[in-house]
């Protein structure tokens, strides 16, 4: 597999519809790729490659939602285009509300579904750069240890080494070393560096 | 008071009788006991247990005894001023004559004792007897004293009354106005107390007994009366007797349940009884022991349990009590003999009577050769004779009075008067024909012969003549009889048994003289034997006669209030006889003879040939046989018949007459037949109904094949507009196509079935099929709710004979009611399974669950039509699969699984034909 082509990931567990669709990616020049179930997918999904997910909703084991709950949960935010047998409006509202592209009911006219995609895979190209960057300053940030995670929170709030000692309660000298581990773990020189990238990750400065 | 205290213990009783003993007088002198009656001396049922007391203590003590009993009537005079003066007559009565044992009975005459005991009696031994061991006095048993008695079981009373009618609901207690009676109401109140969920309690206290007799005869339906002591009532009126319980009896509405062992036979049903009479003799038992020289105090108390269930057959049949309710080793008291039994003498009696009386004759006419001035007299009998012959019953009772008319006329005689009593009561006598034309004292229409005439009813009833020529011939044992003869002026009697062919005596003729004192013959009262015998046979034949009447009328009445119609074909004649109903059934209103060929007039022309054949065919088996045919009435309008015939053999054997019953049958047909057609009907809804529910799963079941048929044909056609296209491509496209679309063609099909109002066809079937298919069709619509289905099949399983349909019917509606059971469970757990295997010549099919199982008041009731746990659902679909598989020869059932959910199961049995 060509890790820079955008592929379709296809899950279905009916085996007719699995093959017709990647017919029809092949007659649209797409890659597909195919899962007979939700499981199959989770197991062999290498999220390195680009690409979206056609997803069936009723399947046996995992269904759809499920499925995208636990690619959320794995920090896979590959685009997902739902395919129903029945157009049940909660079910496509919760699906949207989780970051799902498209809802789109079986049988599936090619056009709707063709046009889904090419949706997707620019999303997917476009989220992929900020996902990867994400991705990196997550990996840094879970090399901190619980003490100097605090701490970041803390700085993070603009408070100086002093106060930040008294909030903790620990000597200030020692708040010094924690925040040089924290620049230095997080590749950062500047404050205002280390702050973009908890904005970036989503990291929040502590309460006061 | 002091002084009169001082006297007492000065005379005790006690005292007296170590003096006596001590003076040592005359040889053995009898021994003495003293019963103490805690009401009056008759009072039933106490005076019960106390007779039996009085026999068994006489027939066996083996020495003379001499029983003093004085009734202290305690139970009336409650103030305790009466005590004291029954404690002086006492001390007087007996300071004389000291007692051997004093036997206190019942509970008022006890606490009596026990409380002068040291005053009155010292060391006397006593014996307690019938009296509850809770009424007994807590020190009472502590000096030379001990108890004979049956525990009165208040909870058993009700148990019993439960048992005979189980749907009682209103209990009502006839009970006295007297302390004794009071506390027992008390009693019952709280030990019934535990019973008041089931039955309401109506004490019927402090009333008087016309108060109490209106009450208990209107009585609502499902009553019981309870007639637990009846000893005066609320207008300080005692009853000696049973008068309380025979003017309840003949008052109430409903059955009547009384304690008293001596209570049945008087109107009481029966059950555990309390035994009256058996309390006594045991009572006496005791007492033997004591007066023969063992210590009250070493002889332990007996306590005797109720007795054995015993009814009265009488109650029951009159309530219409089943004899199956009666408990395991009831007792049946009572029972009627049987028609036959009554009267078999008498029906043996009126076969014997024509040779008889051809025999008489012929005796006759030799006598009149031998004996002319005796002439008139037996042309007098010859006459009778033939005059009785063949006399129809209406008219034996004036034949016979005149008949006593002419025979006194003939011999000078003044009186002749027929006196009759039922076999098994020889005690009440009925005078039934009488002549006397000189008149007289009035004569009592009934009477106790043992009060009247005591001598010659022993000798009537033991078969013998008697013939008194003078008042002065009675014995002296016959003082009574000769009393009532002077009384109404007898000089002379000559009494005759009556019986036939040698069965008991059942009255007796008498013929007396006023004016004369007359010497009997031998050869006189061997022709007033004959005449005796005259009326005898001809009263058995009336007897027997009105008995087959009565018991017609009774077949006929209760035929015709069925709507039944009963007929007999002579099958020389060819002629029917028939009841009115019969012919009104047939709407055959004319007054002609029905003969076979008309019967056959008025049956439906089609199915005439078919009557005719099934009468011939009974007849050949000379058994039974029934059919339904069609009648037409003279209106043109057809109705359904039920005929059901027997044949009546005669006595060379062969087939003499069919005889049977016939039912119009047509609204019944026409119920069965749209119930039929409700049912399927019903099936059809509730087919309907259950797709509905599972109509999204199926619209997504042909979703899957119509989106592989489009992305497939969209695919080709976007391949053929490209430039360097695969044809073999296309080609696999369209095949994938043609498989699609051949498979939503089966889904529809599938559906098609289901929903077709389809009649039964049977077919070999292979079951896992049969469940795979159903479960093709809904694995989506489960899927969509969650909910996972593990397969357990077995293999090689031997076909079953079935409709297909109506079998996914089946498993549609258990696999629907597991999901639905499921809805609340967790998703993990929301699996359910589906086994098949074979069992022992069937195959099994279970449907089993993970929900929240079956509620235990859902467990009983949900194969019933129309019971439903669901918002919206028919309570149909489990009665429907029940009578499906049912009518398949198989069996559905759905219990609880031990670890959680529901399963339910059928089994079908084995296509035996198909099985190699």
């Amino acid at each position: 597999m060509n890790p820079t082509l955008p592929t379709v990931f296809i899950v279905d567990d009916e085996p007719a519809v699995l093959k017709s669709l990647s017919r029809l990616m092949r007659s649209a020049r797409l890659a597909a790729s195919t899962f007979s179930s939700p499981q199959e997918f989770l197991d062999r999904h290498d999220p390195q490659v680009p690409g979206c997910l056609i997803l069936d909703m009723a399947m046996p084991g995992l269904d759809g939602l499920q499925l995208q709950q636990a690619l959320i949960a794995k920090g896979s935010e590959i685009p997902i285009i739902f395919l129903t047998g029945r157009g049940d409006i909660p079910m496509s509202v919760r699906a949207m509300k989780r970051g799902a592209v498209d809802f789109l009911t079986k049988p599936v006219d090619d056009e709707d579904l063709l046009e889904a995609i090419r949706d997707a895979i620019e999303k997917d190209r476009v989220n992929r750069p900020a996902i990867a960057e994400r991705n990196a300053i997550r990996q840094r940030l879970a090399t901190l240890t619980p003490r100097e995670r605090e701490v970041l929170e803390h700085v993070l709030t603009g408070q100086l080494n002093k106060q930040i000692a008294g909030d903790l309660d620990i000597a200030e000298k020692t708040i010094k070393v924690h925040r040089g581990r924290v620049m230095e773990k997080m590749g950062v020189r500047s404050v205002a560096e280390l702050v973009r990238l908890c904005q970036v990750a989503g990291i929040k400065p502590a309460p006061r | 008071m002091l002084a009169s205290k001082t006297r007492r213990n000065r005379f005790r009783l006690g005292t007296l009788l170590l003096t006596l003993a001590a003076l040592g007088a005359s040889a053995a002198p009898p021994k003495r006991v003293l019963i103490l009656d805690s009401f009056g001396r008759d009072v039933a049922p106490f005076s019960v247990g106390v007779s039996a007391f009085r026999t068994t203590l006489a027939r066996q003590l083996g020495q003379p005894v001499d029983i003093y009993e004085v009734p202290l009537d305690l139970a009336r005079f409650t103030d305790l001023g009466f005590e004291e003066p029954l404690v002086d007559f006492l001390e007087h009565r007996f300071a004389g004559s000291p007692v051997d044992l004093v036997v206190p009975v019942g509970a008022p005459a006890v606490r009596f004792t026990a409380e002068y005991r040291y005053q009155l009696l010292g060391e006397t031994p006593i014996v307690y007897m019938g009296v509850d061991p809770r009424r007994m006095p807590p020190d009472a048993l502590k000096t030379n004293a001990t108890l004979v008695t049956q525990k009165i079981d208040l909870p058993g009373m009700i148990e019993d009354i439960l048992q005979l009618r189980p749907d009682t609901t209103n209990i009502v207690v006839v009970i006295g106005s007297s302390p004794l009676e009071k506390f027992w109401g008390d009693e019952c109140r709280r030990e019934w107390q535990v019973f008041t969920n089931r039955v309401g309690f109506t004490m019927l206290e402090n009333l008087s007994l016309a108060q109490i007799q209106a009450r208990v005869g209107k009585l609502p339906p499902h009553s019981f009366i309870v007639s637990a002591m009846l000893i005066m009532d609320a207008d300080r009126m005692p009853f000696d007797g049973y008068e309380g319980l025979d003017a309840i009896h003949a008052a109430a509405n409903a059955p009547l349940f009384g304690y008293y062992r001596s209570h049945l036979g008087r109107g009481a049903i029966g059950g555990r009884l309390y035994q009256d009479s058996l309390v006594g003799t045991e009572a006496a038992k005791v007492a033997i022991r004591i007066l023969r020289g063992e210590r009250a105090a070493d002889v332990p108390p007996v306590i005797l349990g109720a007795s054995p269930p015993t009814y009265d057959w009488r109650e029951l049949i009159r309530w219409g009590i089943s004899l199956n309710r009666l408990p395991a080793g009831g007792v049946i008291e009572f029972r009627e003999p049987s028609l036959w039994e009554l009267y078999r003498w008498h029906i043996v009696g009126v076969v014997a009577f024509c040779c008889l009386q051809t025999a008489m004759i012929v005796g006759l006419l030799v006598n009149r050769a031998r004996r002319r001035a005796d002439q008139a007299m037996t042309t007098l009998i010859a006459d009778l004779s033939s005059r009785f012959i063949n006399l129809p019953a209406d008219q034996v009772d004036p034949e016979i009075s005149s008949a006593q008319q002419r025979v006194c006329d003939a011999l000078g005689l003044d009186v002749s008067s027929l006196w009759q009593w039922r076999p098994d009561n020889p005690i009440m006598h009925t005078l039934t024909h009488y002549y006397r034309p000189l008149g007289g004292p009035p004569v009592p229409q009934t009477m106790k012969g043992q009060d009247y005439f005591p001598w010659c009813q022993r000798r009537v009833l033991a078969g013998e003549i008697v013939a008194v020529s003078s008042l002065a011939d009675f014995p002296a044992e016959a003082d009574r009889d000769r009393e009532t003869f002077s009384h109404y002026g007898l000089k002379t009697t000559l009494t005759i048994p009556l019986a036939v062919g040698g069965g008991p005596v059942f009255g007796s003729v008498n013929f007396n003289d006023m004016r004369r004192e007359r010497r009997w013959s031998e050869a006189l009262i061997q022709r007033l034997q004959l005449v005796a015998q005259i009326f005898a046979n001809a009263l058995a034949r009336k007897v027997a006669d009105q008995a087959l009447r009565e018991s017609e009328a009774r077949l006929s009445l209760a035929a015709d209030a069925a709507e039944i119609g009963l007929w007999s074909l002579n099958l020389a004649t060819r002629l029917f006889w028939l009841t009115d109903k019969a012919r009104a059934l047939f709407k055959f209103t004319s007054g002609a003879d029905l003969t076979l060929e008309r019967f056959l007039g008025l049956v439906h022309p089609d199915d005439r040939a078919s009557v005719h054949e099934t009468i011939q065919a009974i007849v050949q088996s000379r058994a039974e046989g029934q059919m339904q045919y069609r009648a037409v009435w003279p209106d043109g309008r057809v109705r359904w018949m039920l005929s059901r015939g027997r044949v009546r053999c005669g006595v060379s054997g062969e087939p003499e007459c069919l005889m049977g019953i016939t039912v119009d049958v047509t609204e019944r047909r026409q119920a069965e037949m749209e119930a039929q057609r409700n049912r399927e009907e019903i099936a059809h809804l509730s087919r309907v109904a259950m797709l509905g529910e599972l109509s999204g799963a199926l619209a997504h079941e042909l979703n899957q094949p119509l989106t592989a048929i489009l992305s497939n044909a969209q695919a080709a056609l976007r391949f053929l507009a490209g430039e360097d296209y695969d044809l073999d491509e296309v080609r696999d496209i369209l095949k994938d196509i043609v498989a699609d679309d051949r498979h939503a063609g089966e889904v529809i099909r599938r559906l098609r079935v289901l929903l077709k109002k389809g009649e039964f066809q049977l077919q070999p079937l292979d079951v896992n099929e049969v469940v795979q298919d159903v479960l093709n069709l809904v694995r989506t619509g489960l899927l969509n709710h969650g909910i996972g289905v593990q397969t357990d099949f077995a293999t090689n399983l031997p076909p079953v004979k079935g409709d297909r349909v109506q079998l996914q019917q089946v498993l549609l509606n258990l696999i629907v009611n597991a999901s639905d059971a499921m809805t609340g469970t967790v998703p993990a757990d929301r699996q359910m399974t589906v086994r098949t295997a074979a069992a022992d010549g069937y195959v099994r099919v279970s449907v089993a669950d993970r929900g929240i199982g079956i509620a235990p008041e859902v467990l009983a009731q949900m194969f019933n039509s129309f019971f439903t746990t669901k918002a919206n659902g028919l309570g149909l679909g489990l009665p429907i699969s029940r009578s499906i598989i049912s009518a398949h020869g198989g069996r559905l059932t759905g219990t609880n699984n031990p670890d959680g959910g529901a399963t339910f199961e059928f089994v079908l049995p084995v296509d035996d034909e198909r099985r190699t």
